[in-house]
């Protein structure tokens, strides 16, 4: 008996401690809260990062490889430039001996970069041996003095170039967790030869070559989603026709229909695609195998539809429908088969491209006789225009991680493609090349070679 | 006798069929208007509406101190030299024009006396008027930054005159006979405290680099940091009382702290070991 009071009392008195120190806790955690007033900062200064990229250092000696050094520490610098993410900080300002650069955690003193603004710092280092490359490159964080990534790429003289992008795709992915669009290319429409053709470049513009050859006007390119295919529609035949071709085996496969073949736009991570086919009368929205059999109508209604472009996901698909009068942008679910206007300002909303995000829509629109390029959120909300008097800016396509939006644009006369980043900054010439460019396609990110 | 009202109940509801009718129809043919209108005419409706536009602006940062408020006095008489240039009779020596003087210009008027003797000595009448007016823009420069200086002098001499009179009760803050001018001292020094706070966060926020990209669309991510700053200006004891889930965020926030230390010492009349400071950083301002 007297063994359970005595545990009662312990039951109790145990109770009242940690109802006491849970109080205590209450208490100390309102006293912490209260005891700091906070200024608010809500506008950083610098709208990028400050990264410092020195020259090379030239491991093994020799002319040739300190030429390397600097060719390759600016094709680095220039490369994650371009992202829009960084800034790019004067190597005139470096605190340090070019010619022999400090590329090691141990040797580099960090306050050198800190003091001119640098939070982070590349290094690299080359070397070559027997006719290899080898090339050591590493991220510093400058601030807390830490090796962020390390790495060392062999290879011959002209993989220099794929080493420095692989390097670009692993500072992104530990900057955003996505490797960047160093891996991807463009595709875009050149009337350089009088014809228009469609030609492909690296993804900064660079190396463009000339992907289709019908010698006639070839319109609408459209990446699948592995980059192996391409769809495009050509007046070879004198009408327009779709054609299906792979990229690397030069197969090509045309449809054999009726009427006009026009605005490709393949499903994400399927053999499919959509296009506006107007063998029934009336342009309306087809899906269709990638060997152009149809699969069914996706569209149904007075007036034309066109342009479509597909959810990230493969279940909704937006497209441009004239059926209120004007053209307009709308989407349809695939699964209900609901289709919801998504655009109501301006009378002329044109050439939709749904964000790899999946959360925005980038169209052009055509307001007081000038066309410019809008972002908008997919639930019809934040409606942004990303271009003003500057031309007329067209057929916008977002870049395959979503941090840039190439188009094009008659700023400087004729017509070139330019690009930005998503949110309108960073506007800049990517091609320059005799003749017009339009239509700009940027791929998704793995290209077969 | 019994035909008439029926004959009338008849008629009554002939013309109220008729009423019927007619209401019907003008209710009918409204609408039709208004379906018709909301059909074909509804991209109209939120054309006032335009949507916001992106600006690309380059900030570029000023050097840190520009000195005192000496060096601005001088800087709106060099400034206004080449705006008289026009104005001036075509001097051959530019960097001589007069400064645009209003009391200057009637008198260079009234030496002329005629167009030909104007014409005729026109060297030596731009030199010596040159001279002139070099002369009384020196004079009046000079003046203006003298003046300058007188005022800037009194101005420090008052302020120094009012920190010693209230310093003392600082230091000596039970001193029995000025318990009331002690208290609105104590309430200066919590307020100089207070501005230093806002150039420490000033600070901060010209060193922090935040690109709009990494906060994902997202303006409520909200960090909180906290940090004593000491009497030569260190940094101490940063660490963060909230997290918004975002690390690069929270990442770029402590770097701008970091890359702040030091910051300025704290002022003279401040006598505490250290500043304790709480900053809140969220990307509101991005959008």
């Amino acid at each position: 008996m007297e063994s359970a009071s005595y545990m009662k009392r312990m039951k109790i008195f145990l109770c009242a401690l940690m109802g006491c120190l849970a109080v205590l806790m209450v208490c100390q955690t309102r006293i912490d809260a209260a005891e700091y007033e906070y200024i608010d900062i809500s506008n950083p200064f610098l709208r990028k990062i400050p990264l410092a990229v020195p020259w090379f250092k030239n491991i093994s000696g020799g002319t040739d490889v300190s030429s390397l050094c600097v060719k390759l520490s600016d094709l680095l610098s220039d490369t994650l430039e371009f992202t829009g993410y960084f800034k790019m900080l004067d190597r005139q300002a470096f605190l340090m001996d070019a010619a022999n650069p400090d590329i090691l955690a141990t040797q580099i003193n960090f306050r050198n970069w800190t003091a001119i603004g640098a939070e982070l710092l590349i290094t690299g280092g080359i070397l070559e041996k027997d006719g290899l490359m080898e090339t050591e490159l590493r991220l510093f964080d400058t601030i807390k003095g830490e090796l962020l990534i390390g790495k060392r790429y062999k290879g011959g003289a002209n993989d220099t170039t794929r080493m420095i992008r692989r390097f670009c795709g692993e500072v992104m992915y530990h900057l955003t967790g996505h490797r960047g669009v160093f891996e991807s290319k463009i595709a875009f429409l050149s009337s350089a030869d009088g014809k228009k053709e469609i030609y492909i470049s690296e993804f900064d513009g660079q190396d463009p070559k000339q992907f289709s050859h019908h010698e006639n006007i070839t319109l609408f390119p459209a990446w699948s989603s592995d980059g192996k295919w391409m769809a495009y529609t050509s007046y070879v035949k004198g009408h327009p026709d779709l054609y299906i071709r792979n990229i690397r085996e030069n197969q090509v496969t045309a449809l054999d229909m009726q009427g006009i073949q026009i605005t490709p736009a393949w499903v994400p991570g399927k053999f499919e695609l959509a296009a506006t086919l107007s063998f029934s009368g009336d342009q309306e929205i087809y899906l269709l195998t990638g060997g152009g059999k149809i699969i069914k109508r996706l569209t149904n209604s007075r007036g034309i539809d066109v342009e479509p472009t597909w959810s990230p996901d493969g279940k909704q698909m937006a497209f441009v429908s004239k059926r209120s009068g004007t053209p307009q942008i709308y989407i349809k679910e695939m699964a209900s088969g609901r289709v919801r206007r998504l655009t109501f300002q301006g009378r002329y909303n044109t050439q939709p491209d749904w964000s790899p995000k999946g959360d925005k829509i980038v169209y052009s629109s055509m307001d007081a006789g000038r066309i410019d390029i809008h972002t908008i959120e997919v639930d019809g909300g934040d409606n942004v225009k990303l271009t003003e008097n500057q031309g007329d800016n067209e057929a916008p396509s977002w870049s395959p991680d979503g941090s840039l939006i190439v188009f094009n644009s008659t700023r400087e006369g004729r017509s070139k493609i330019y690009v930005m980043t998503a949110f309108g900054t960073d506007q800049r010439r990517l091609i320059s090349m005799p003749g017009e460019q339009t239509n700009p396609k940027w791929s998704p990110s793995v290209i077969s070679k | 006798m019994s035909d008439s009202p029926t004959f009338a109940t008849r008629n009554g509801r002939g013309n109220e069929n008729r009423l019927i009718m007619m209401a019907f129809t003008v209710s009918l043919i409204c609408h039709c208007v208004i379906f018709s209108v909301l059909v074909y005419a509804q991209t109209l409706k939120p054309k006032h509406r335009s949507a916001p536009i992106v600006m690309n602006v380059n900030l570029v940062s000023l050097p840190k101190n520009t000195g005192p408020s000496r060096q601005v006095s001088k800087q709106p008489i060099s400034e206004k030299k080449p705006a008289s240039q026009p104005e001036s009779k075509k001097p051959v020596t530019v960097k001589k024009t007069p400064v645009a003087k209003p009391s200057v210009a009637p008198k260079a008027v009234k030496k002329k006396v005629s167009l030909k003797r104007k014409t005729y000595k026109s060297e030596k009448v731009k030199e010596s008027t040159l001279k002139k007016l070099e002369k009384e823009i020196e004079a009046s420069a000079s003046d203006r930054i003298s003046k300058a200086i007188e005022e800037l002098k009194a101005k420090v001499d008052r302020e120094k005159d009012r920190e010693l009179s209230s310093k003392p009760e600082v230091q000596v803050p039970d001193s029995k006979h000025s318990g009331g001018e002690g208290e609105v001292s104590e309430g200066k020094r919590a307020e100089i405290i207070d501005i230093y706070r806002v150039e420490v966060a000033i600070k901060v926020q010209q060193n922090w680099a935040f690109p709009e990209q990494l906060a994902d669309g997202r303006s409520d991510l909200q960090t909180r940091l906290v940090f004593k700053v000491m009497p030569n200006g260190d940094i101490k004891d940063l660490f963060f009382t909230d997290r918004s889930g975002n690390s690069h965020f929270d990442e770029s926030a402590f770097r701008a702290v970091m890359k702040s230390d030091p910051v300025d010492p704290h002022p003279d009349s401040v006598s505490e070991p250290y500043v304790q400071m709480g900053l809140r950083f969220t990307p509101e301002g991005i959008q």
